[in-house]
C-alpha cells in the first residue's frame, strides 16, 4: 500500500513572507496619510518666548489657535510690517474673534464646549497692548481658559 | 556566454527593514507637542462693582512699564530678584509688619497657618514687550510651585507632583493658590 504512505519527512513549508514588507508599507501609508496635521500655516512671525514652569497641552483637538505678529517676508508686501492677528488660515481683526470662537463651539459637541482652551501663539515683540485687547475679545465671549503658548527651557532670562 | 540565471535577493530581511522605518517615523512625529502657560481669565463684569477692599499688606503689586522695568512693591527690580520677592511675601512663615496676614487652620488635628488673603497685582503697560511679561508670568509661577513643594515636603514628605488628589487640592487652592490679579492695563498718554 504505498500509495497511502505517509511522507513523515516531509518539512511544513515555510510561511511567505514576501508579501509582508508590502503590509507594513500599507500601514505606513495609512498613518501618513491619515495624520492630519490640522494646523493652519502660520502667515506671521513666531519666536515664542521661553518659560520653565509650563504644562503640557492636552487634548489638541479642543484647541483653537490664535496667531499675533508681525507678517511674515512674503505677506508683508500686502500686510504690512506691523503686528497682525491670524486666525485659523487668514488675517483677521479683534473684532473677528467672536465670530471666531463661535465656529470653532460649534464644530464641537457640546460636552467638549467647555473643555475648549484658546492657545494664545504670540511672537515675543509683540506688544502687550495687542495681547490685551484679545484677551478682552475673549473674556466678552467668554472664553476664559487660555493657554500663553512657549517653548519649554530652564533659561528664561 | 554565460547563461547562468541571476539568483533572486533574497527578500525576507525587507520586512524588517520597513519595520524599522515604521518604528522610526513613530518615534519621532511628535505632533508638535505644545507647551504652555495654562491661565484662566476672569468674567467680563460690566455692570456689578464687584471691586474689594484688600488690605495693602496682602497685596504683592508687580508693575511693568513701557521699557520693561519690574517694579516689585515699591523698588525697581532685575527679573532674577522677583522669584524671591514673592516666595518671601507669599510663605506662611514670614513674619512681619509687611507681609500678608496669616490666619490658623485646623487641618486634621494640626493647626496649619495659611495667608489665603495674599494676591499678586501685575499691572503692565500697553508697551510692554509679550517677553517681559512672560517672564514674569513665569517667575510669579515659578515662586507659587516652589513652595507648594517646600510645603509639601514639609507635611507629607513628598513632592507636590507625587501627592494625591485631595492633598494637591488642599495645598494648591488652600495654602498656595496661584493668585495672580491681573489689573486692566493702564495707558500711560505722553504728554
Amino acid at each position: 500500500m504505498a500509495k497511502f504512505k505517509k511522507d513523515v519527512d516531509k518539512e511544513t513549508p515555510a510561511i511567505a513572507t514576501t508579501s509582508l514588507p508590502d503590509i507594513i508599507f500599507m500601514l505606513i501609508f495609512f498613518f501618513m496619510v491619515t495624520t492630519s496635521m490640522r494646523q493652519a500655516t502660520v502667515m506671521v512671525e513666531q519666536k515664542l518666548p521661553i518659560a520653565s514652569e509650563v504644562k503640557k497641552l492636552e487634548n489638541k483637538s479642543l484647541i483653537s489657535f490664535i496667531y499675533i505678529g508681525s507678517p511674515q517676508k512674503s505677506y508683508q508686501a500686502k500686510m504690512g510690517t506691523s503686528t497682525r492677528l491670524q486666525l485659523s488660515d487668514r488675517f483677521a481683526t479683534v473684532e473677528d474673534i467672536q465670530a471666531f470662537i463661535a465656529a470653532e463651539r460649534e464644530s464641537r459637541s457640546e460636552a467638549d464646549q467647555a473643555k475648549m482652551t484658546t492657545a494664545l501663539k504670540i511672537d515675543e515683540n509683540v506688544k502687550m497692548g495687542q495681547v490685551t485687547d484679545v484677551k478682552q475679545a475673549l473674556r466678552r465671549v467668554g472664553a476664559l481658559k487660555i493657554s500663553y503658548t512657549t517653548l519649554k527651557g530652564e533659561k528664561v532670562f | 556566454m554565460n547563461l547562468k540565471k541571476t539568483p533572486g535577493i533574497n527578500s525576507s530581511s525587507m520586512a524588517d527593514v520597513s519595520f524599522i522605518l515604521f518604528i522610526f517615523f513613530l518615534m519621532v512625529t511628535t505632533m508638535g507637542t505644545d507647551y504652555g502657560l495654562i491661565r484662566q481669565l476672569p468674567p467680563m463684569v460690566d455692570d456689578i462693582d464687584i471691586t474689594q477692599e484688600i488690605k495693602e499688606r496682602n497685596v504683592f503689586v508687580v508693575n511693568v512699564n513701557l521699557y520693561d522695568l519690574i517694579q516689585a512693591e515699591s523698588k525697581v527690580v532685575e527679573i532674577g530678584q522677583l522669584r524671591g520677592l514673592v516666595k518671601e511675601f507669599f510663605n506662611v512663615n514670614t513674619v512681619g509688619e509687611e507681609f500678608p496676614q496669616k490666619k490658623d487652620t485646623i487641618v486634621g488635628g494640626k493647626a496649619i497657618r495659611m495667608n489665603r488673603t495674599a494676591v499678586v497685582s501685575l499691572q503692565n503697560d500697553r508697551g510692554t514687550s509679550y517677553r517681559t511679561y512672560i517672564q514674569v508670568q513665569n517667575e510669579l509661577a515659578a515662586a507659587i510651585h516652589e513652595l507648594r513643594d517646600e510645603a509639601s515636603l514639609q507635611l507629607y514628605g513628598k513632592k507636590y507632583d507625587d501627592l494625591d488628589e485631595d492633598t494637591q487640592e488642599f495645598i494648591g487652592k488652600k495654602l498656595y493658590p496661584m493668585a495672580i490679579s491681573e489689573a486692566e492695563p493702564k495707558e500711560i498718554k505722553k504728554k
